[in-house]
């Protein structure tokens, strides 16, 4: 079974369980990749809002239907789409609590897509993790995992503040039973992640582990996450690697290095981060692969960390490459079929 | 429902007498905030007043105050807020650019133009499966015509069947740039047309239609659960923000104030003990929060 499958479950059981949630997607019926049940009972059918393509709007819409008791999923195809609802998120959706003195909420989950990979291309691949991170009143999320998308409904049961989930397309893919995050006590290196990245650094994590290198990977499902994972990983191993999803300019890991400084973090060598360079995505597929974070760029940067474990590193690479088919890549694995 | 056309003139000139007096008031400089004032377009908001049985819910923009004192109308709590004092409508922390009074219907003031109209779409949803029914406005003025969200919040509105009042004040200037700079039409109701809204224009010069075609906006919303767009053309005698009469500011003439002034119904029709009523209310509660501002500024920032 896929993520996929099992956000379709969650969304469910979410639509089904109060007279007050509600689904508002352009294209409902096209399910969302897998995510969203193409029907409900007779009694729920009408939960399931088909959209016109206004994403400003609807962003007001549900923040005006949450003051009023409506909680609301919204999905969007991609994350850039939801640049055009930035004013009403910031203006609206994040301040409402704050704007009412308390008095209103707006309890609402924004799904957003990240591509990657299949001539995705400059304006389709993009997270912008940070900018949705810079805005007081949202809670985000980088999901890698069911138990993470599981996470983020429950928290959609209780929420009085809006709720955005950064879901890497690729995710979706991911079967349910798959965990991410690895500790050892003898780690070298913190390797510090979200979203797929946490899937490419646990699956290398195995494949150095076979080749007698121990590292630590500490997923954060979302940017805000207590760092107390990190800090204590940081102290033992003297090595941190950041791994964005989204460009390494104003990104996650420089925040989270920025804190960890604040918090005296000591190193043995100065901390790495793994990203985006800062420049658009192309879409041939080369140059994609090149663009974005991956198991290769991880492996390069312990091969610096480490320079006298490489033969070691090396060989986790072959490994990996042999059962995966090459680590080389912009399809998350052979059985990928587009257009999506 | 009959709407009064002498209470109509009455509380309209407390509400010209309300904001009168914190223009007159502002230049002690301890109101803090920007201050948007609507002195001339007291009319429309005058008759709303009369329909507070609809259940209304209003959404305005920085220009928020006459909603306010039309759906609220507690002096004391509006001239805290725009001192910024803690016995505010908002606590003193919003201001002027965001007077509202939830509990009264007044549901927010968005000080970014336009802003607020998809928030009132949202709400007619809600209210479209409630058991509690109550009527949505999205109240903007002309300017917002210009912003993308106004047409997307017609769509929605047709579209989904929203019970919406789209309620368009058209002063003519956005700041100080007048309309013809900025549309290639002065009928804000066009919009309603693209998106298959009911529509209607109007204006403060007549008491008697005015009325009649708000009451027929208000009943259509609430009888056929669909929205409606009304354009109430009117003109705003004071500048954009602040104190000041707008005699001649960007693109206005004096000739065209004057005109405009000759033209104002509630200046024609005052009831000056309702002026007199809500400028010397008004003065009152400025007198008290400014000496508690003046002491309280004082001692945060010496």
């Amino acid at each position: 079974m896929k993520n996929s499958a099992h956000i379709s479950n969650l969304t469910r059981r979410f639509l089904e369980s109060s007279s007050e949630s509600r689904l508002f997607c352009e294209g409902v019926q096209d399910s969302f990749y897998g995510t969203i049940p193409n029907s409900l009972s007779q009694e729920h059918c009408h939960k399931l809002e088909e959209l016109p393509i206004s994403e400003a709007a609807t962003i007001g819409l549900v923040t005006g239907a949450a003051i009023f008791g409506i909680r609301s999923i919204v999905c969007y195809q991609r994350v850039e789409f939801g640049l055009l609802a930035l004013e009403q998120l910031i203006t609206n959706a994040s301040k409402t609590k704050y704007l009412s003195c308390g008095l209103q909420t707006c309890p609402f989950l924004l799904r957003m897509v990240i591509g990657r990979g299949w001539g995705q291309g400059p304006c389709h691949s993009q997270s912008f993790e940070g900018i949705w991170s810079s805005i007081p009143g949202i809670d985000v999320y980088m999901p890698a995992t069911s138990s993470d998308y599981t996470a983020i409904f429950n928290k959609l049961e209780t929420t009085d503040s809006p709720i955005l989930s950064l879901e890497h397309r690729w995710t979706h893919l991911t079967n349910v039973d798959t965990t991410v995050g690895c500790q050892f006590i003898n780690s070298v290196v913190t390797v510090v992640s979200s979203s797929y990245n946490s899937i490419i650094a646990t699956k290398v994590a195995v494949y150095l582990a076979h080749n007698g290198i121990n590292i630590d990977v500490v997923h954060l499902l979302s940017p805000s996450d207590t760092l107390d994972r990190v800090r204590t990983s940081v102290a033992k191993t003297g090595r941190l690697i950041t791994m964005d999803i989204g460009t390494v300019r104003q990104g996650l890991g420089g925040e989270l290095i920025a804190q960890l400084a604040e918090l005296g973090a000591e190193y043995q060598v100065p901390p790495v981060r793994l990203g985006c360079p800062f420049e658009p995505a192309s879409a041939s597929p080369e140059e994609a692969f090149l663009h974005f974070a991956s198991a290769e760029s991880l492996l390069n940067a312990l091969c610096d960390l480490l320079p006298s474990s490489s033969s070691q590193i090396n060989n986790a690479r072959k490994e990996l490459a042999s059962d995966a088919g090459g680590t080389a890549s912009d399809t998350p694995s052979s059985s990928y079929l587009g257009p999506f | 429902m009959k709407v009064n056309p002498d209470i109509v003139i009455e509380d309209s000139s407390w509400m010209r007498g309300v904001q009168t007096c914190v223009a007159d008031s502002y230049g002690s400089q301890l109101m803090r905030c920007p201050v948007h004032l609507s002195i001339g377009q007291e009319l429309l908001w005058a008759i709303i007043k009369q329909y507070k049985e609809f259940q209304l819910k209003v959404f305005s923009s920085h220009r928020g105050h006459l909603p306010y004192l039309s759906l609220d109308g507690d002096l004391r709590r509006y001239i805290a807020e725009l001192h910024l004092h803690p016995d505010g409508v908002s606590g003193g922390k919003l201001g002027s650019m965001h007077i509202k009074s939830p509990k009264f219907g007044h549901v927010t003031s968005v000080p970014i133009v336009g802003s607020s109209i998809p928030l009132a779409v949202g709400a007619s949803y809600a209210s479209k499966y409630s058991k509690h029914s109550w009527l949505s406005v999205a109240h903007f003025g002309d300017g917002a015509c210009e912003e993308g969200i106004l047409h997307e919040s017609l769509n929605i509105a047709s579209v989904k069947s929203l019970p919406t009042l789209f309620l368009c004040e058209n002063n003519g200037y956005s700041c100080t740039t007048s309309l013809e700079k900025r549309q290639p039409s002065k009928r804000m109701a066009r919009f309603a047309d693209a998106a298959c809204i009911k529509s209607c224009t109007t204006s403060t010069a007549s008491l008697e239609s005015l009325i009649n075609d708000v009451s027929e906006a208000i009943h259509y919303v609430d009888v056929t659960g669909k929205p409606y767009f009304l354009e109430v053309e009117c003109y705003r005698l004071y500048e954009h923000c602040g104190p000041s009469i707008d005699k001649d500011l960007g693109d206005r003439t004096v000739g065209e104030y004057l005109e405009a002034l000759n033209r104002d119904f509630v200046r024609a029709n005052l009831k000056s003990d309702a002026f007199k009523l809500g400028y010397d209310q008004c003065m009152s509660l400025i007198s008290e929060y400014s000496a508690k501002n003046a002491i309280r500024l004082q001692s945060a920032f010496r």
